[in-house]
């Protein structure tokens, strides 16, 4: 009895049930991705997929991260450029307070001391300015969490008229020659601070230190030196904080720049993460019809085969 | 030839039809018993006696009716064989896809919460430290996150032990169920032996043998031979599980991985090349380990590369970095008990504040290359010999061994990468190897198994035979009546 074309209701169940198995395990892999709607819910779905979707998610949470270094940067940037402006504002009033005194007569000799005192309350403005802060943190001191020119007892004495006056030991820079940088991409990092140091000088010849001494000549009515060593120190003070608010300025607009090409680049790889994990819906709903379509034709076929028999017919 | 042996020979009809018909019967209440092979009334005519001193030429003699010569089984031992085969190829494959199922369930990527999107978390941390390095929230974070990190690790590599001490005890289990079968086989083999062949009684231990065998075939590979006396062999490798009515028993070797079945007869070690016992060797041999050991590379990467970096950096206090991270390997990596304590010990900067200056020290360019690190696939490791142990501190960087390693993201995506692409390729091979067994168990069906329409048809003919026979006795009967009355009258 070894009749290939033999078939027995055992065998005929075996492989019935096998293909129905077949159809209903497609049924819920499919039923998987709707509910999920994720194309990938284990890795064995698609390994290489798998592979790209977690180097990219990787890349992407460096990338949010670069992007939040970025905005902290422009923030520091910000608030480095608002104080320098102040401080040219500011500068740019002692100069005319120099001109002024040096221009004035013996008779002008009240008016000077006038000047001379608006001349050390602009010191006073500069040195809050120096230590202006972003984020709790001192902008002009670097690597440095401290005020770049601490005033008190402690720092020495910032009175000019005072007889322990020393403006090396009352305007000496606390904070660090190392400025504070952001990493903006890959391997890239960039400055978004500039030192006191560079835009206000240390100790004697720290930018107060040139004011005291204006303040001084002004209010001694010592014109000679305010139209001379006064003035020239003044506009080299003035040019250097101009070249800082420069420098702060090509920092934030290299920083857009950036921030652009990476929320472009975040753009990219999301679509990307998307187009590998997201399960089309319209597809996955099709096939789902489709597959349940064939799962109940199988069904159907498989309950009108398994029926007949000859005991039937017999009577 | 006499009209009483006629009746004899309608008799004969009479009992062959209904030994047929019995047959039918049986096969039918069988038609869905496991394992149950066909049967087939074998029928022959019986010759007609010479009888002594006639001379029977005269008048040829018509024979003296039928008898059963047997009950054949319809068996096929080359399907048989190739459905034991195939059946061992299947229990292997199904055995390697519940291994590493289990193996990819403790790695639940893409997701926000698998250790991938921890260590990116992690490194993020890092980035965000460089920008506030004094700041005591930033640093308790980074504590915090890497802690989740480790503690994942830890986990992920307990589960697979976990797994791996499983599958040994169910391996225990199947090899009891494989003994206990191999027992039951040997003593049918024997109680074979006292039956003859082609008996009812004979051919229902053999399916009951032949049933068992195939039970076993899906956990252990298994060739069959069959002896003269109807009894059968069992081998698997080189060695015989049942030889007639004797048989051994296999048990796990005691120490592994790797794991290996162990002969009772001559304690020889042995590797089953299909089943599930084959398929489970693999997991606790190969597969768990090699992930494990995977694992261990991304934690070692991270201890390595993290602390590599920290030991050339300085904390919040000025002093030269503790290690970041303690352990050998996945199963015991943790945060530095010490920088957990006291965050301000993570060392973020490049290098301390100048000595006299009272200010905090905001640099934070250690901690920002840390966070770059996953932008490179190879990455510069220090190796102490022996791990990274509790109270290591900067000293304990001279012991230890500079060398280069796969970046941790890197590595943790190749592994996960891995297990996806084994499971893929056994899901598949087992797709595939469910319709081979389902179509040779099919063919195997359809050559032993029971059909009923042909049943029926049987029926209806040895029904009909046996109406046929019975009318020949009672037309007999009336010949022999009328002779009777002949006779008496």
């Amino acid at each position: 009895m070894s009749d290939v074309s033999r078939v027995t209701q055992q065998s005929a169940t075996i492989l019935m049930v096998a293909d129905l198995q077949s159809g209903l395990s497609q049924l819920t892999q499919l039923q998987e991705e709707a509910a999920t709607g994720k194309q990938i819910n284990q890795p064995s779905d698609n390994p290489a997929g798998t592979s790209e979707v977690l180097s990219l998610n990787a890349q992407l949470g460096r990338f949010q991260q670069y992007t939040s270094n970025i905005s902290d940067g422009q923030s520091w940037l910000g608030t480095a450029g608002t104080a320098l402006g102040s401080v040219i504002t500011n500068l740019n009033q002692v100069q005319t307070d120099v001109l002024s005194g040096a221009n004035a007569t013996a008779a002008a000799t009240g008016s000077n001391q006038a000047l001379s005192q608006d001349v050390l309350t602009i010191k006073g403005e500069l040195l809050s300015l120096a230590s202006s802060t972003y984020n709790n943190r001192p902008i002009f001191s670097g690597t440095y969490g401290t005020s770049p020119y601490p005033q008190g007892t402690a720092s020495g004495v910032s009175d000019p008229t005072s007889s322990s006056y020393d403006a090396d030991v009352a305007y000496a820079y606390a904070g660090s020659s190392t400025a504070v940088s952001r990493v903006v991409s890959p391997g890239q990092s960039v400055n978004v601070s500039i030192t006191g140091q560079q835009v206000f000088g240390s100790g004697s010849s720290s930018v107060f230190a040139l004011l005291d001494t204006i303040s001084q000549d002004l209010a001694n009515g010592n014109t000679s030196s305010l139209s001379g060593s006064d003035l020239s120190q003044l506009k080299t003070a003035i040019n250097t904080a101009t070249q800082a608010q420069g420098t702060v300025g090509a920092l934030g607009a290299s920083l857009a720049t950036d921030a652009s090409a990476v929320s472009d680049h975040v753009a990219a790889m999301q679509d990307q993460v998307s187009t590998l994990t997201d399960a089309s819906e319209d597809q996955v709903a099709a096939q789902l019809d489709l597959e349940e379509t064939s799962y109940q034709a199988a069904l159907e076929t498989t309950a009108k085969i398994i029926q007949p028999s000859l005991v039937q017919f017999l009577s | 030839m006499s009209d009483f042996s006629d009746l004899t020979v309608g008799l004969s009809g009479l009992e062959a039809q209904q030994t047929a018909m019995d047959t039918v019967g049986q096969n039918v209440a069988n038609a869905s018993t496991p394992g149950y092979v066909d049967e087939e009334v074998q029928l022959g005519s019986v010759g007609a006696v010479q009888h002594m001193g006639f001379d029977d030429s005269a008048s040829p003699l018509p024979g003296d009716g039928v008898e059963v010569e047997g009950i054949e089984r319809l068996s096929n031992q080359y399907l048989q064989q190739q459905s034991y085969t195939e059946q061992a190829n299947q229990g292997t494959l199904t055995a390697q896809q519940a291994g590493l199922q289990s193996v990819q369930g403790n790695f639940p990527e893409p997701s926000t919460t698998g250790i991938s999107s921890q260590l990116t978390q992690f490194w993020q941390d890092w980035s965000t430290l460089a920008n506030n390095p004094s700041d005591e929230a930033t640093r308790a974070t980074l504590v915090q996150d890497a802690g989740s990190l480790t503690s994942s690790l830890n986990q992920t590599s307990t589960a697979l032990t976990t797994l791996s001490q499983q599958t040994v005890q169910s391996m225990t289990s199947t090899l009891g169920q494989v003994n206990q079968d191999a027992a039951q086989i040997a003593s049918l083999n024997e109680q074979m032996l006292g039956t003859s062949a082609n008996s009812s009684s004979g051919d229902s231990l053999a399916d009951q043998r032949d049933q068992l065998i195939s039970q076993l075939s899906t956990q252990l590979g298994v060739n069959v031979t069959y002896n003269a006396d109807g009894t059968a062999n069992v081998y698997s490798g080189s060695e015989a599980l049942v030889s007639g009515a004797n048989s051994q028993t296999l048990s796990l070797s005691t120490s592994g991985p790797p794991y290996s079945l162990v002969w009772s007869q001559d304690h020889t070690s042995f590797q089953p090349s299909s089943g599930t016992l084959a398929g489970d060797l693999s997991v606790v041999n190969q597969y768990v380990p090699g992930y494990q050991q995977n694992l261990d590379q991304v934690a070692q990467s991270l201890m390595g590369s993290v602390n590599n970096l920290v030991s050339t950096g300085y904390d919040l206090n000025g002093n030269q970095g503790t290690p970041f991270f303690l352990g050998t390997g996945a199963s015991d990596i943790a945060v530095n008990p010490a920088v957990a304590a006291d965050p301000s010990l993570i060392a973020a900067a490049s290098a301390p504040v100048a000595s006299g200056s009272s200010a905090t020290n905001e640099d934070g360019t250690i901690a920002a290359d840390i966070g770059e690190l996953p932008n490179s696939q190879t990455v510069t490791l220090d190796v102490p010999s022996g791990g990274w142990s509790a109270g290591a501190s900067a000293s304990s960087w001279s012991g230890a061994t500079t060398t280069t390693g796969t970046e941790a993201d890197t590595a943790y995506n190749e592994l996960v990468t891995g297990i996806g692409q084994a499971t893929s390729t056994v899901n598949n091979s087992l797709t595939n190897q469910q319709t081979v067994t389902t179509n040779v168990n099919s063919a195997l069906q359809s050559a032993t198994g029971v059909n009923t329409d042909q049943e029926m048809t049987n029926m209806v003919m040895y029904q009909n035979a046996y109406d046929a026979s019975a009318k020949f006795i009672s037309t007999v009967d009336d010949v022999l009546q009328t002779l009777v009355t002949m006779v008496n009258s």
